[in-house]
């Protein structure tokens, strides 16, 4: 057994029973600081970390008058954009052409993003949102690791929670790391199957190779019998500059915290991120993790 | 009009639908509840063979009143129609005003009991809740 696969052993998922079959409760199998899968080129490009607020929360003004000089050093750019929808899901078996709306109006449609120096970084702001994103767009940029991310998230959402000064409440959480995948310029696309174990290869006779691909699985959680989050696995073709095809797999977990505090909420990124790394392991081929550098 | 949110944004449950009406009075929050709400209704909500309402009849009366909430105004009742359609109505002021987004008889229809009956095609139904605006304030 090579360290590789040591290291995948290491990181498989423990269940804890809890008197009867379904009281399962997910027990983390690595501190935030280690490393699940070690590569010495990851594919990841951008991870965000997400919390859907109620309570007392800053408004759009006390965003900028009381939070944004707690954080202004390391993100010192304000970008104002339209706010986003809550993240929420809905575990009941949808009922048909249900449509819903949401309002925005006045003033306080605006969502805040506070920027680092580097544009790596990025905090923001709704009045029932806080967002952390770490995104190196088309460059070099090492991948800081997830505990460096987490890190970074906890402070400033801890910030965030001291200017607000009252009993903040997180009611959803979102995690999702995104992989493009790219071939070098000019290359045609691969067949998602040959690095992608959710297919099977298959010869089609009265078919080329095909030009787009895409995949879309959910998984659904549950807690203590209950479900609390939405697992999702996205691949879409995807262009890169200047003119490089590939596809990008988004990996995302989505759903109540453990508990309301910032250590609930930690506590869900946590477990996301091991679903989200070892799933992107499990779905990925060995040949792709050689040339990301295993170790 | 209303936009649909980015399918990137989209979890498993109702699309959902950006509105921008900054104007609009305090109860239209509410109303876009009670039209999100007529969509979830099951065929035969009506204990006989009515049909679902549909999303396009949904998203036209959201998208009126999003220009009829003008402040002050008092809130609509907003019914299902057996067709799938939606209807808004206001009865005060001595006014009965009925705006119908239906595929079957869309338009407006007033009974003013002032004035006697009108009716009006769809395109009129702003204009039309703005002349009868001091009737139809909140008391």
């Amino acid at each position: 057994m090579g360290a590789f696969d040591r290291a995948f052993r290491l990181a498989e998922y423990k269940y804890v029973e809890l008197g009867s079959f379904d009281r399962a409760v997910y027990t983390l199998m690595t501190s935030p600081h280690d490393l699940i899968v070690d590569f010495e080129n990851p594919p990841v490009a951008e991870v965000g970390l997400s919390v859907q607020l109620q309570g007392p929360t800053l408004d759009t003004s006390r965003a900028i008058s009381a939070f944004f000089p707690a954080v202004q050093d390391r993100y010192p750019n304000i970008v104002s954009q339209p706010p986003v929808p809550p993240i929420e899901e809905s575990f009941e078996i949808p009922t048909q052409a249900t449509i819903a709306f949401q309002l925005f109006g006045g003033p306080e449609s605006h969502r805040w993003s506070f920027v680092s120096e580097n544009q790596l970084e990025t905090v923001q702001v709704q009045p029932d949102r806080f967002s952390y994103g770490w995104r190196k767009e088309e460059t070099d940029t090492r991948y800081p690791h997830y505990g460096a991310i987490r890190d970074r998230f906890d402070a400033a959402y801890r910030s965030y929670l001291d200017v607000a000064n009252g009993d903040v409440e997180a009611t959803w959480c979102e995690i999702y790391y995104v992989n493009p995948i790219m071939q070098a310029e000019g290359e045609p696309r691969p067949d998602l199957s040959t690095f992608m174990k959710r297919l099977v290869p298959q010869d089609l006779h009265g078919l080329p190779r095909p030009f787009n691909t895409g995949l879309e699985e959910r998984f659904q959680l549950e807690r203590d019998g209950a479900p609390y989050a939405r697992f999702f696995i996205e691949v879409q073709s995807t262009v890169a500059r200047p003119r490089r095809l590939g596809y990008t797999i988004t990996l995302r977990m989505r759903g109540r915290p453990q508990s309301p505090d910032a250590d609930g909420v930690l506590a869900f990124f946590d477990e996301g991120r091991e679903r989200i790394v070892t799933t992107f392991r499990d779905i990925t081929s060995p040949e792709r993790h050689a040339e990301w550098g295993v170790r | 009009m209303p936009q649909q949110r980015a399918a990137g944004d989209r979890g498993e449950g109702p699309d959902v639908y950006r509105v921008v009406a900054p104007d609009a009075s305090p109860w239209y929050s509410a109303a876009l509840d009670r039209i999100s709400d007529l969509t979830a209704l099951a065929v035969g909500w009506n204990g006989y063979d009515a049909r679902e309402v549909k999303a396009d009849m949904a998203i036209d009366a959201a998208a009126f009143l999003a220009k009829a909430a003008f402040p002050g105004i008092a809130p609509p009742s907003i019914t299902p129609l057996a067709d799938g359609g939606v209807q808004v109505e206001w009865h005060r002021g001595g006014l009965d005003i009925e705006i119908t987004f239906s595929d079957d008889e869309p338009g407006v229809y007033i009974e003013d009991r002032q004035g006697g009956e009108t009716e009006l095609s769809l395109t009129e139904a702003v204009s039309a809740i703005a002349s009868y605006l001091p009737r139809l304030q909140e008391s």
